[in-house]
């Protein structure tokens, strides 16, 4: 039965296919008024200026997929602004919709960004099968010092680590900052926000957040900062009661209540489901697919091995655990269930605390 | 404004396959069990495909097998505590291999003794996730080893396929498949091993290839002594049930690659290591410090098709296309790490064509697969990929 599945819903990612939700059906961009006061009339030009800008507008706080623009700035001399338009989980179209919807407002946030960090040039990362949005910028980069990079959009390709390899060969472990390496990674989100803010003079108090519900199709919808997600859900006409809520996306979202979360500028997908039928974990096989899967060359059955015993597989040195992206490629390939990502994430974060000096047990 | 979206239809949302209480919340949907299962499924096309050349017999040695594991795995989960670790979907894939593996001139009992020793060599030491070895191959190897003779065996006749009994058989004088029965009663001939024909060649011809003799033995191999290469890739030589059927060997290999359990990478790396093994490699075992021309690729230079016809048949006549596909598609087999991995196949391939030039009396691609398996988590160890992030 989960062969025909297989061929009509799928999504091709390293070491397997996504199960991801159905296609999107023309998405609509979610208009709503921002709030406009006077346009600024004297714009940031300098990397400290911008800071300032981004602190009182309360721009940051991103996730593993966007690092803040807030802690780029400042740095060594930027060589390239690389604006990443490759959606970080495979179901997930915010930046098509933007690019397709809110161009204007990203080309000026882009060139701000760009103008402020003295970078000669912009690099656009684009997925290769995303032609329209790729004409698109293709023509905007006539007019600007934009160059147009299409990449072929494999999970976890979004991922900053990933994308900057791919991109320009560079190696960023995670967590570090691009501005390291002389990038500075900007996410659409923020380009938008900017540009929001020299249009408008101010930003928007609502932001677009893909809905994805069981047994219905997706959504981009509009929903105001600082709501429960209860209250979304329900201006959604949507029951939550009995269903699973996860935000940022199914690979490596996380669990949450939604009538104690309330909509951060950081939650981009909320997906709604039926609580699924767990897997009891079982002994690793040693059919080498988490090694397989892995995009940032890591051994995870290996790592694992570190802290439970597996048959015949020898442990790999946990440092290497630091190297990890925090995709969740491994666990989803694993045919053992094994909690193989969440075990690496603990064995980093051990390991971090005990490279901080004080914080060593 | 105000805000707009879409709301179409009622169209399944994110998939439920698995998926915990933790990230990530989906799950490839092949499991443990589905592993299996698909290698299991995999095998009944290359297993029907030997009952319809070897006949009943083949199909009592297969459900006998089967039986008497699934017998014996209930037995051992009803009143064992060790036993409740063992699963169907394992057992069975096992067996249905074994069964692969087994000479259709296995007598039916020593079938039921298979298929019991399997479970209990996994019960005692190959439990799912727990083995270091597929120790419960070893039972079709050695019974096969054991009870059955080297030389000649049977092959249905086309016109008794399936509904013939290869006891009813006589011993054919030209290696032919006959299209017709020879006489009446008579539903199959005997006819030497493939294997065993080309092993017995190369013994002649390795100490001068380019002598008399070793012309008049080629001669006699291809003229009367080894089977049309239509007749071996559709399975009309004898040899163990499962390994005979290339065609349907292939097709279970395409659709193991498809559901991503077989890497194809594996099994086109060990095919290639087994052939230059066969290339490089003595003709005999008698020549070992041989010099090039007494090995296949010396013998291109004095007879090149002769020596690409005997290539073919070396690698069709033996058990190398099935193991590169179902041996290889076990978990267990291979090392997990990339560079591991490929070392292995290389010294795989390597070992397989030299034990199936020594002429020993077992499949030599599984033999050399399973002697190499205990090495895989050192190979692991010494061949440790560092990731590229921390370089």
């Amino acid at each position: 039965m989960f062969m025909g599945k297989m061929s009509l819903r799928s999504r091709q990612v390293p070491g397997g296919l996504y199960f991801g939700p159905p296609a999107w059906d023309a998405p609509v961009w979610p208009a709503r008024d921002i709030a406009e006061s006077s346009p600024p009339t004297l714009l940031p030009e300098t990397p400290e200026a911008l800071r300032e800008v981004l602190q009182r507008l309360k721009i940051g706080g991103q996730d593993i997929w966007a690092p803040a623009l807030v802690d780029q700035l400042g740095g060594g001399a930027v060589r390239d602004v690389v604006l990443n338009l490759v959606a970080p989980q495979p179901e997930s179209i915010l930046p098509r919709v933007l690019s397709e919807f809110e161009l204007p407002q990203l080309i000026t946030g882009l060139n701000l960004v760009r103008r402020c960090v003295s970078a000669p040039r912009a690099i656009l990362a684009i997925p290769r099968d995303e032609s329209e949005i790729r004409y698109q910028w293709g023509a905007v980069a006539k007019a600007h010092p934009f160059v147009v990079r299409p990449l072929v959009n494999r999970y976890p390709l979004g991922h900053p680590s990933i994308l900057l390899r791919a991109l320009l060969g560079l190696k960023i472990q995670p967590g570090a900052s691009p501005a390291d390496a002389g990038v500075v990674l900007l996410d659409p989100m923020t380009c938008w926000i900017l540009g929001c803010w020299i249009e408008f003079g101010g930003v928007p108090q609502w932001r677009p957040v893909e809905l994805f519900t069981h047994n219905a199709m997706p959504r981009l919808i509009a929903a105001n900062l600082g709501q429960p997600l209860s209250q979304v859900f329900s201006d959604a006409g949507i029951i939550y009661k009995e269903r699973q809520c996860i935000i940022n996306g199914m690979m490596t979202g996380e669990l949450v209540n939604p009538e104690q979360t309330v909509l951060e500028p950081w939650i981009r997908i909320i997906s709604l489901r039926p609580p699924p039928l767990v897997e009891q974990p079982v002994d690793c096989i040693r059919c080498g697919w988490c090694v397989n899967a892995c995009p940032a060359g890591l051994n995870p059955a290996g790592l694992m091995a570190q802290v439970r015993m597996i048959d015949s597989l020898p442990a790999i040195s946990a440092q290497e655990a630091s190297a990890c992206i925090d995709c969740g490629l491994c666990s989803y390939v694993c045919p053992s269930r094994l909690a193989l990502a969440v075990t690496i994430h603990s064995l980093k974060t051990a390991d971090a605390q005990a490279d901080t000096p004080g914080e060593a047990t | 404004m105000t805000a707009r979206d879409t709301h179409i239809g009622d169209i399944s949302g994110p998939a439920q396959h698995n998926a915990g209480q933790e990230r990530p919340f989906l799950s490839w949907p092949v499991a443990r069990k589905e592993f299996y299962q698909t290698i299991s499924v995999s095998m009944l096309l290359p297993l029907l495909w030997g009952v319809a050349v070897f006949g009943f017999r083949a199909a009592v040695i297969i459900l006998g097998t089967l039986a008497t594991a699934a017998v014996t795995h209930y037995l051992l989960e009803r009143f064992t505590q060790r036993g409740q670790l063992l699963t169907w979907n394992h057992t069975l894939a096992y067996a249905v291999i074994a069964s692969g593996l087994t000479a259709p001139l296995l007598t039916w009992y020593w079938a039921l003794v298979m298929g019991a020793s399997i479970v209990l060599l996994i019960w005692i030491a190959g439990l799912p996730g727990k083995q270091r070895f597929h120790i419960a191959l070893l039972a079709p190897l050695a019974l096969t080893a054991i009870f059955v003779p080297a030389g000649r065996w049977p092959v249905l006749v086309l016109d008794h396929l399936t509904i013939g009994d290869i006891d009813q058989s006589i011993a054919a004088q030209i290696y032919r498949w006959p299209k017709r029965s020879p006489s009446r009663g008579v539903d199959a001939v005997l006819l030497p091993r493939p294997e065993q024909v080309i092993q017995h060649t190369l013994g002649k011809i390795a100490g001068d290839p380019a002598g008399v003799q070793s012309h008049i033995a080629l001669q006699n191999m291809f003229a009367m002594n080894l089977p049309s290469p239509p007749a071996l890739l559709l399975g009309g030589v004898p040899g163990r049930i499962g390994t005979v059927g290339i065609f349907a060997i292939i097709i279970a290999g395409l659709y193991l690659s498809y559901r991503h359990i077989l890497p194809p990478d594996a099994s086109a790396l060990f095919l290639i290591a087994v052939l230059v093994g066969l290339i490089f490699g003595p003709l005999s075992p008698r020549v070992l410090h041989h010099e090039f021309w007494q090995s296949i690729g010396g013998l291109w230079y004095l007879a090149p098709e002769r020596s690409i016809a005997l290539l073919f048949y070396e690698v069709c006549s033996s058990d190398f296309i099935f193991a590169s596909v179902f041996i290889l598609a076990l978990p267990g087999t291979l090392p997990i790490e990339p560079l591991a991995r490929k070392v292995f196949l290389v010294l795989a391939g390597l070992a397989a064509a030299l034990l199936h030039r020594i002429a020993i009396p077992l499949p030599p691609a599984t033999v050399a697969l399973l002697l190499l398996q205990p090495i895989s988590p050192a190979l692991d160890m010494l061949l440790h990929r560092r990731t590229w992030l921390l370089d």
